[in-house]
């Protein structure tokens, strides 16, 4: 996807990323989790968002995603064209602890697609290090009925804050074999989530993926 | 634009496309509606839909006083999209221009409130004590907020007129619910609490529910999708005797599990409460909890809407409360959701035996299950040569891999009537309720000549 590329000027490939979700799904958190990207944001009144530039270092080279940050923005429906107009990739999020929030990802999705017909799609379950979960891996389902990809993350530990970009900048960049060679600066973690915890996590959503779809489509 | 009139004047409110508006359209919609509409005739403003800016608000701040009659306020969704100062600054203004004691209702959903926010709006939390319905759907409140709004509106220290409170989709957590507790306590003609999708833990929902105890009136309990669980059970099933006039619960996927779900059921069975609407769909409940289901049923003849889809009651589950409904006592039952619970061949039938006999049944959900599809055909089919009209029965995506468990034909169920409706049964109470049903089924379901609904 070269031609989708953008550069800041100083010839670094730059990627819109649009992070849409519930309200206190933990989007803002988890953008401000990688530091140089919250020193640098930038505040676009004319649609009301705020841009954080992430940078990560590849074997490729420095890439660098604009994430747009559509806080404050508690419904779906119209007045979000602002945001998706040449979105590069994207990123959903919901939260674990709430099951109208994965229900609503079915809203965001459809609202993204409407602007952004083809573009590479994380969903992200936030707030995995919370032990009484509403939506439990075998829920978790979307994605495959809509070819995205799907990570389970915790802002406040820094779970997998990497994985929704490695994937999208694979995606983004087209070279399926990409990494990152530097860790980003980020936040320290609030709250640890022990291997053990994480190794049941990754074991119940390999298991879950697992398991055979029915033939439907929008209904989760 | 729109005029509605509802019983007791017209409605201001805009058309449904979602945009921002500025002050000069505002002014012409402002006009327009005016010319056709007498100020004194407006009972009723929703500005929902278009996100304001300041200017626009300070229009809508000098047409608002000039309504003189208005009881009922939405402003949700007004600011999308807005810089938080900019959004706070409506807010401020639209809250500032109401004369006090005026409204009866008011909406603030879909607005990214927070605490900031809800300083924002802080006169008419302060100056509306008339104040009946009040509604905060997706607003961002964590327990700050919740604590600021509920000192608000409490700060007269005098009872609130609240009838309805909703709280839906909000960051509230067990220490936002524990900060709602004093605005429940002082709300004595509360009859419709709604607070789900809260991320609500056991404790927070203990304490919203020990708050109920002066709620004598409340009809409507809805705590979906925070965690009630066994504790939270226990709270409710306590309290019971004391919000005896409940009429809908609602309970789905709050992680009850069979023990939760047993808890809730038997004090209801004890209790004076006669429950129109129950929902305890996605709690992971198995035949055990239609056991007790069944027994409650019983009593609970004024029952209209029977909500436990997304569980794991099968066949087994399904066939008690089918007996359960087939005395005919439940005149008033509208409807049955049963989707998603690994139902087969010889629930469905028990089941649809039973509710074609139903005749203020409207709508039976038995989607997502396992029956397979000739089955599903021939009770369609029947359906059909029933004539019930006004009866939709839903059996989309059924029959999985899964499916092929299910082993007993109805056949096989009918004709031996001495075996049970389900091989693997471990059950002793199932045998006799198989033998039971079987005539309530011969006459509906085999028999060919039945002059039921005819």
């Amino acid at each position: 996807m070269a031609s989708n590329l953008q550069t800041d000027g100083t010839n670094v490939p730059t990627f819109k990323i649009i992070l849409v979700g519930d309200g206190g799904v933990g989007k803002t958190t988890f953008v401000k989790r990688h530091l140089s990207g919250e020193f640098e944001k930038k505040y676009i009144a004319t649609v009301g968002v705020e841009v954080h530039p992430l940078k990560f270092h590849t074997n490729r080279g420095p890439i660098v995603f604009n994430v747009w940050d559509t806080a404050g923005q508690e419904k779906f429906g119209g007045l979000r064209d602002g945001y998706y107009i040449q979105g590069q990739g994207a990123i959903i999020m919901f939260d674990v602890t709430s099951r109208i929030t994965y229900k609503n990802v079915a809203n965001w999705h459809r609202d993204l697609v409407r602007v952004c017909e083809n573009i590479p799609i994380v969903l992200v379950g936030n707030k995995v290090d919370v032990k009484d979960r509403k939506v439990k891996a075998k829920q978790i389902t979307f994605h495959r009925k809509k070819n995205l990809q799907y990570y389970d993350i915790s802002a406040k530990s820094n779970y997998n804050f990497e994985k929704p970009f490695l994937w999208l900048a694979r995606k983004l960049v087209g070279d399926p074999n990409l990494v990152f060679v530097e860790a980003p600066a980020l936040a320290p973690a609030e709250v640890h989530i022990d291997d053990s915890y994480k190794a049941q996590m990754e074991a119940e959503l390999q298991q879950a993926q697992n398991v055979a779809l029915p033939d439907e489509d929008d209904d989760m | 634009m729109n005029t509605n009139t509802d019983q007791s004047g017209k409605v201001f409110c805009f058309d449904n496309t979602r945009e921002r508006i500025s002050e000069k359209k505002l002014e012409v919609i402002f006009n327009e509606f005016f010319k056709r509409v007498d100020r004194n005739e407006v009972v009723e403003v929703r500005f929902g839909g278009k996100s304001f800016d300041l200017e626009a608000a300070q229009l809508a701040a000098k047409v608002l006083p000039t309504l003189v009659n208005l009881r009922v306020v939405s402003f949700a969704d007004v600011i999308a999209g807005r810089k938080e100062e900019e959004g706070h600054g409506v807010l401020r203004v639209l809250s500032s221009s109401l004369e006090s004691d005026q409204l009866y209702e008011l909406d603030l959903s879909d607005n990214a409130l927070g605490a900031k926010g809800i300083e924002a709006c802080k006169k008419l939390f302060k100056e509306q004590k008339k104040l009946q319905v009040i509604r905060f759907c997706n607003n961002g409140l964590a327990a700050d907020a919740i604590q600021l709004l509920v000192g608000y509106l409490l700060e007269s220290g005098s009872p609130t007129k609240l009838k309805t409170i909703h709280f839906f989709n909000n960051l509230m957590e067990s220490q936002g619910a524990k900060n709602v507790v004093p605005l429940i306590e002082l709300s004595p003609e509360l009859q419709d609490l709604k607070l789900a999708s809260l991320r609500v833990g056991e404790e927070g929902i203990e304490s919203v529910i020990l708050a109920l105890k002066n709620a004598a009136r409340l009809r409507i309990l809805d705590l979906s999708d925070n965690i009630v669980g066994n504790r939270g059970a226990q709270c409710l099933g306590r309290i019971f005797p004391l919000i005896s006039n409940l009429e809908t619960l609602i309970l789905r996927d709050t992680s009850l599990g069979d023990k939760g779900a047993r808890t809730i059921l038997q004090c209801l069975e004890r209790s004076e409460i006669r429950l129109k609407v129950l929902d305890i769909s996605c709690n992971e409940l198995t035949e055990e909890t239609c056991k007790i289901l069944a027994k409650l049923m019983e009593k609970q003849t004024s029952l209209e809407r029977l909500l436990m889809e997304e569980n794991e009651i099968g066949s087994k589950g399904v066939v008690m409360l089918a007996k359960a409904l087939s005395s005919g006592a439940h005149s008033h039952l509208v409807e049955l959701n049963f989707a998603e619970n690994s139902i087969g061949v010889v629930g469905a039938k028990a089941l649809f035996s039973v509710f074609v006999k139903l005749e203020s049944l409207k709508s039976v959900n038995l989607s997502g299950n396992w029956i397979k599809h000739d089955v599903i055909e021939q009770l369609e089919d029947r359906l059909v040569e029933l004539n019930k009209r006004d009866l939709t029965v839903s059996f989309s995506d059924n029959e999985s891999e899964e499916e092929e468990e299910e082993e007993e034909d109805w056949n096989n169920f009918m004709s031996d009537a001495s075996s049970d409706g389900d091989k693997r049964d471990s059950y002793d109470s199932d045998k006799e309720e198989s033998v039971a049903l079987e005539e309530e089924f011969a006459k509906v379901s085999v028999g060919k000549h039945d002059s039921n609904n005819s």
